[in-house]
This record gives C-alpha cells, structure tokens and sequence, in this order.
C-alpha cells in the first residue's frame, strides 16, 4: 500500500522511523493526570497550586511592614512626648 | 481486565469507572507521547498535549461513541490538540528568544553506551530535527505512518482528511524528508 516516492530506497529510511517508536511519558505522569483529575481547583485547571513559598514571603513581607509602623509610631510618640514637656 | 478491549474499557469509564481509565492511560500513555513529542519537536509540550487528551477523555466519556475505536478517538484527540499547540507557537515565535523547533531533542548518557548506540542516538536526533523542519501538514502524517505505524484508514479518521490527501501529502511528506536525510538513506 505504500508508494514510496522513488522505488524502495525510503525503505531504509523509514526502518529508521520505526526505531523513533521509544518515547516513554515521564515516570510521574499518572500521578500528574490524578492531580489534574482530581486536585485543587488550580490543579484541576492545568495550573500549579500556590506553595508554601509565596505565603511565607508574603507573612514575612507583612510582618516588616508592621514593625516599620510600629517603630514610627513609638519615635512620633516619644517626640509628642518630650515636646510636651 | 488486562486482556479487556479499549472499547469495552471505555464503557466501564463512561460509567465512571476508575481503574478502566487508569488501565486505558496506561497502555496509550507512552504510543501517545511519542507521537506528540515527534510531532510537536518539544518534550514539555508533548507531555501537555498527552496530560491534556487524558483529562478530556475523562470528562467527555459520555460523547463516546463505541462505534468507533478507541485509539482512533484518542489519536484524533491528542491530534488535535497538539495542532492546535503548533498554531499557538507559530503565534508567538516572534516573542520568543529561541525556537522550540528541533532544538529540545534530548540525547540520553548513560555513561556505558557503545559507539553503535551514540551513533544511533545522533541519527535519531538527525531525523527528529529534519522531521520537525516539515511542514506540520507533512509532518502529522508521516509520523502517524511511519513511525507510529497506522493504518490509512486510521490516519483519515484522525486528520479528517481523504484517502488522497493522506497518501499524496505522506508521499510529499517523505520526498522532503529523504531530501534532507540523503546521507542516512544512503543515495
């Protein structure tokens, strides 16, 4: 049924096509199709759950934000203060 | 259940059975990633595009119709998909810094492997990037001919394209590629 385009010399060839027949899927792909199943609402849409990560940052980020304002508040208060006496 | 056909298989998934599904994506994961992966020249986006055939296997079960067969469905699937994915590539090539285009053909070491392996390995890599240098047309075809061996038949029920069609772009398909890898074909 094949019609090579000039006689039998894709022959060779296309035994080398046959040998590209060996690709696996990665060793984690059932348990990456379970997750897209199966997951959170992020895993479900094809896209990765927020880690740990990003929260910690942003806690630590906060928690900086609120000792700045807090140191502020303290050198404003002690200023009001002495300069009230 | 191993011995079980696909198109019963598909009946027990339609009717929401797991460990059907799980057998199913078991025996096409690796025929289909290969498939993808040759197609689209890209490990990642091979493993996308098969991810994503499975997950809409599951969720439209119910539109099978078991008239046809299974792996007709899921390579037409996957098809799909994956031409969808080279549309969307082609789109944004001109933001992108490097082509994907046969460059992610990954070459495994071993450390052990004789010269015939490596030798092999290299014209396995030669023929992957001349596969990936065709036109997509082309190239669908001959990979689901010549390298995942399906019947005609199969290939028009996947591509949506006549008998003709199939058998002229696979002959202009091979002509290109026999062009570029004269040398392997030894002409």
């Amino acid at each position: 049924m094949d019609t090579p385009h000039r006689g039998n010399d894709y022959e060779r060839l296309k035994e080398e096509l046959h040998r590209l027949k060996r690709r696996r899927a990665p060793w984690y792909f059932e348990s990456a199709l379970h997750q897209r199943l199966h997951g959170g609402k992020r895993r479900r849409a094809g896209l990765r759950p927020i880690g740990i990560g990003p929260v910690l940052v942003l806690a630590v980020i906060v928690l900086l934000l609120l000792a700045l304002a807090a140191y502020f508040v303290m050198v404003h208060t002690t200023i009001a203060v002495s300069w009230g006496k | 259940m191993h011995e079980t056909a696909d198109e019963e298989l598909m009946s027990l998934v339609r009717r929401g059975d797991d460990a059907a599904f799980v057998l199913l994506v078991s025996r096409y994961k690796d025929e289909l990633t290969n498939f993808a992966e040759r197609f689209l020249g890209d490990r990642d986006d091979a493993e996308d595009v098969v991810q994503e055939a499975f997950v809409r296997v599951w969720r439209k079960r119910e539109s099978y119709s078991a008239a046809g067969r299974f792996s007709t469905w899921l390579y037409t699937i996957a098809s799909n998909l994956a031409r969808t994915r080279l549309k969307r590539r082609a789109l944004w090539k001109f933001v992108r810094l490097g082509g994907a285009d046969g460059a992610a053909v990954d070459i495994p070491d071993d450390g052990a492997a004789s010269d015939a392996r490596a030798d092999e390995t290299l014209r396995d890599e030669r023929i992957q990037k001349a596969l990936v240098s065709l036109p997509p047309k082309f190239r669908e075809i001959v990979v689901l001919r010549d390298i995942q061996q399906l019947s005609y038949e199969e290939i028009t029920s996947i591509t949506g394209c006549a008998m003709g069609t199939v058998k002229s772009r696979i002959n202009r398909g091979r002509a290109l590629l026999r062009e570029q890898l004269r040398d392997l074909t030894g002409e």
